[in-house]
């Protein structure tokens, strides 16, 4: 090698010093570049799927969007084109999904607003975008894969009927939503034209997903709030408990009786669980704590942000150290000014049937480019304990009762258990009743859950029970 | 059609900004003069490419007879920009000039496209800077002048920005401007180029303790007011400027740790008692949960960089206006939203590469006051834009302060093109000693 006699002479220190601090900036803006590639590579996919983010019709005209497709690979909804060559929407299925996937007009609505930006990003071959871009051709967007079931969609769709409410199954020990279901409803292929009729004054709200944005009185479901904190407060004499039930219970000068005006005799906290006796429950509810039930309340996630991962409604519980005798007597049984949405409770019993752990429910399981690569994968996270496993143990126990003891008539000649709780509650003057039922299955190790809601009414057909055996019937027979 | 060329012209620009890229690298390497030169012609003229494909994309979203006499006065203006600056700076930096020139176009672009009717006044102020620029070879060649002043530039240094900290308007949360006869300037560019002749002044021969102790305080005092005035970018400039200085004005390494060291804890204590600067981290570590406020123009930037993925929306095919003051200090999210990421990451290196050029002026000079001139300016630009670019991908905090000469901002760019003639000033001197030496060498060889 040719040495410069000039290299050699010993370098000046001050260039010393130039020379590192050059070194010094080199690697941090290799640092920089580096991190902006992962940015883009990695995560820009998820942080620009946001509502925030205002470019959702700019990227539709770029690109197709991509299809959402159940967990058993049918095609939920599709972009095709029309005969003007125009690309638009389709959703092969009318109104059977219309809630979970939503709508993309009208400021859109479920999946196709919240994912929108996922199939409105496209992970196709670059090259295969190069050449889209340059011969006009709109690029494919990713596709969604969900983690709904369409048979067991289809079920829960028919075993609603022509009732108005709504249906959630999920899977308690990922989180995963299998079916949801709202009724009445809408067809998400019509919807641009249907606009002004579905959101004109005194229509039936069939825009609104009953599952997560309808608030009902819990009934008698709340029971499970009240025993909890029952076993929370007598840790160790629980089962010490008795009461003699009389048909009915005065409480500060008015008498509340039992459903039908049963009169359960003596009972212990299980068997009042079970025959879901209302005076038993305000002879235990008048014994709490309230400041403590509040808390367990609060605990089961009432008053709070769901991890849901839609449009939902927070659920209320509004008991606290002012509140009258009577109001807690209400509330203990499930009256009062308690609400909930069935989603709301299919979560506090997704979490006692997986042992007390809630996993987050997710909907969305995967993105995979149109090439069939997987650009994404959603897992199921625990969202948290909301229960002890031992305290989910005993509710288990106790839903499982309530099914053999109060629902025999109907869940007979199967080849499967359950175990849950049903509720009802009146609204209105007219004795109209909600009826609530939300159960998991196996009785003994849970696979699925079902929470149903049947709205009161003069139309309504069903309880909520029965309906929820008419999916396990589906489920169980395939 | 029409749509099928703008997609061409997207991949097409990424093209000619890779190959203008990794050609000044590979320009770097070239040691014969002539050689240089035919290669320095060939940049400008993918240059003179990206920016016609640029106007006339321009003019296609928004024709305007207004639009088309600006941009061809624009491109005369680049053209003179390049052949002027080589008459008048004889023997100056090609690289640097092709990259102020590459750079300074892009920024002609960039506000055409985010804020039109600020246009005009971007370009009066570049022909402005340039003109002034013309005499700062003449200023600089007064070494001994500039040494005797250098407590003179502190005063006013200091007195400046104490006016604008005390009299400055509020422009997000900080206050930087003042307004002098209908215009709104800012003080602390001004003082940026003062402040490096300052410290040069203190640093280049008399490098006793107590020297670096008064130079230090004077650096700090100009810190601390500015992170008083909220303008923490600018003060993270000057901190980081003073100690690179320092460092290499006196070779010793333990400067520059021992000024690392105070700066964290500077920041620390800056963190625990301004709440300005806590506000600047939380909307860093978690912009999303504030989304509405503090953290609403950093996730705007993150949507508009995410969105525009590797090859961008292209141009007019994004929503760059969505974040606030994009076309100032987020302007290189919104070039990363319509340009790609690519084409942004070839930005930085044009900006790596300017700043390599300009610290071989420096290793170049054996006049230490030069020296540390160069030093100063080099790192000073550097560091603004790994402060901008490093903001608005998230990297660091934001601290809202320009891309040089990208930029919109009178006083920024008038600062920038200032900063780049006294670093092609000192190349000059150099040149001419280095010229005088091997005429003193040549009889003694004979």
């Amino acid at each position: 090698m040719k040495q410069n006699p000039k290299n050699r002479r010993k370098r000046n220190p001050a260039n010393t010093g130039i020379l590192v601090s050059t070194y010094i900036f080199l690697a941090v803006f290799l640092g920089l570049i580096g991190y902006m590639i992962y940015f883009q590579v990695v995560k820009a996919d998820d942080v620009i799927n946001n509502s925030y983010n205002k470019r959702q019709s700019i990227l539709a005209e770029k690109i197709a969007r991509g299809s959402i497709i159940s967990a058993d690979g049918n095609i939920i909804a599709t972009t095709v084109e029309d005969e003007n060559g125009k690309n638009v929407r389709y959703y092969p299925y009318n109104n059977l999904f219309a809630h979970v996937t939503g709508y993309i007009n009208n400021g859109g609505y479920g999946l196709e607003a919240s994912a929108g930006y996922y199939m409105l990003t496209s992970n196709q071959n670059l090259f295969e975008q190069i050449a889209n871009d340059l011969s006009g051709e709109k690029n494919h967007g990713d596709n969604l894969i969900t983690t709904l079931d369409s048979g067991l969609q289809q079920a829960a769709y028919d075993a609603l009927g022509s009732d108005r409410g709504a249906v959630i199954i999920t899977e308690p020990s990922t989180g995963k939503i299998l079916a949801m279901v709202s009724k009445p409803d809408f067809n998400p292929n019509t919807i641009a034209a249907d606009w002004s009729s579905v959101t004109a004054e005194g229509s039936d709200s069939v825009l609104i997903n009953r599952a997560t944005q309808g608030l009902y009185p819990p009934g008698s479901t709340f029971k499970i709030v009240t025993l909890l904190e029952y076993l929370r407060e007598n840790p160790d004499n629980y089962k010490d408990y008795s009461y003699e039930c009389k048909g009915s219970i005065d409480v500060s000068g008015k008498s509340i009786s039992c459903s039908h005006g049963t009169v359960h005799g003596v009972q212990d906290t299980k068997m009042s669980f079970a025959n879901s006796c209302n005076t038993s429950f305000i002879n235990m509810g008048l014994t709490l704590n309230i400041d403590s039930y509040a808390k367990t309340a609060k605990d089961m996630l009432f008053n709070s942000e769901l991890p849901v991962p839609m449009e939902y409604n927070k659920s209320q519980f509004v008991l606290d150290d002012k509140s009258s005798e009577w109001d807690i007597a209400q509330t203990a049984f499930g009256q009062g000014e308690t609400l909930i949405t069935p989603m709301h409770l299919s979560l506090i019993t997704s979490a006692i049937a997986n042992d007390g752990m809630l996993m987050t429910p997710y909907v969305m399981q995967k993105v995979e480019s149109v090439n069939g690569l997987t650009v994404k994968t959603f897992k199921g996270e625990e969202y948290g304990k909301l229960l002890t496993a031992d305290e989910a143990a005993i509710l288990q126990e106790d839903m499982g009762a309530v099914v053999t003891t109060s629902f025999d008539w109907l869940f007979k000649d199967i080849s499967y258990t359950v175990a849950g709780k049903s509720g009802t509650a009146q609204y209105g003057t007219q004795g109209y009743e909600h009826s609530f039922f939300t159960s998991f299955s196996p009785a003994e190790d849970a696979k699925i859950s079902v929470t149903v809601l049947i709205e009161g009414g003069p139309q309504r057909t069903q309880s909520g029970a029965e309906a929820a055996k008419k999916i396990y019937d589906y489920y169980y027979s395939r | 059609m029409a749509t099928i060329l703008i997609n061409l012209s997207k991949y097409i620009l990424i093209f000619l900004m890779l190959f203008y890229t990794f050609f000044g690298f590979l320009m770097m390497r070239v040691k014969d003069a002539d050689k240089l030169k035919r290669r320095a012609v060939v940049q400008n003229v993918i240059m003179f490419v990206i920016f016609t494909i640029c106007s006339v994309t321009c003019m296609y979203y928004k024709w305007s007879v207004n639009t088309l006499v600006f941009f061809l006065l624009e491109f005369v203006y680049l053209i003179l920009f390049i052949v002027l600056y080589r008459l008048i700076y004889l023997d100056c930096s090609i690289q640097i000039v092709n990259n102020m020139s590459m750079l300074m176009m892009l920024g002609f672009v960039m506000v055409e496209r985010l804020a039109p009717s600020s246009a005009f006044k971007q370009f009066i102020i570049v022909l402005i800077g340039t003109v002034i620029g013309f005499f700062v070879p003449r200023f600089m060649r007064k070494r001994h002048v500039i040494v005797k002043m250098k407590y003179l530039f502190a005063v006013i240094g200091i007195l400046m920005l104490g006016v604008t900290l005390v009299l400055g308007k509020t422009t997000w949360g900080a206050q930087i401007s003042v307004d002098i006869a209908g215009f709104s300037f800012q003080p602390s560019e001004f003082v940026k180029l003062i402040y490096v002749l300052f410290v040069a002044a203190m640093l280049w021969r008399a490098r006793t303790f107590g020297k670096v102790v008064a130079s230090a305080a004077i650096a700090a005092l100009h810190v601390l007011i500015l992170v008083a005035s909220n303008d923490l970018g600018t003060a993270l400039i000057f901190f980081v400027v003073y100690i690179v200085m320092l460092y290499v004005g006196t070779g010793k390494i333990r400067y520059l740790i021992a000024g690392l060291l105070a700066g964290s804890g500077a920041a620390v204590f800056a963190y625990k008692v301004f709440s300005h600067v806590r506000t600047r981290v939380y909307a860093w570590r978690d912009p999303w949960s504030i989304i509405d406020k503090g953290g609403y123009q950093i996730t705007q930037s993150l949507f508009a960089i995410g969105t525009g993925g590797l090859f961008g929306m292209g141009l007019y095919q994004g929503l760059p206006n969505t974040i606030p003051v994009a076309v100032k200090d987020f302007v290189f999210a919104a070039m990363s939203e319509e340009f790609g990421m690519i084409f942004a990451i070839c930005v930085i290196l044009i900006c790596f590469s300017s700043y390599m050029s300009m610290m071989r002026v420096a290793t170049r000079s054996r006049d230490i006051f030069y020296k540390l001139v160069a030093v100063g300016f080099s790192t000073m630009y550097i560091f603004q834009c790994f402060l901008t670019i490093g903001g608005v991908t998230k990297f660091i905090p934001s601290t809202g302060v320009t891309l040089p000469f990208v930029s919109y901002g009178g006083s920024s760019i008038l600062c920038s093109i200032l900063m780049f003639a006294i670093v092609q000033a000192v190349f000059i001197l150099v040149k001419e000693n280095e010229g005088d030496e091997a005429e003193s060498k040549e009889p003694k060889k004979a």
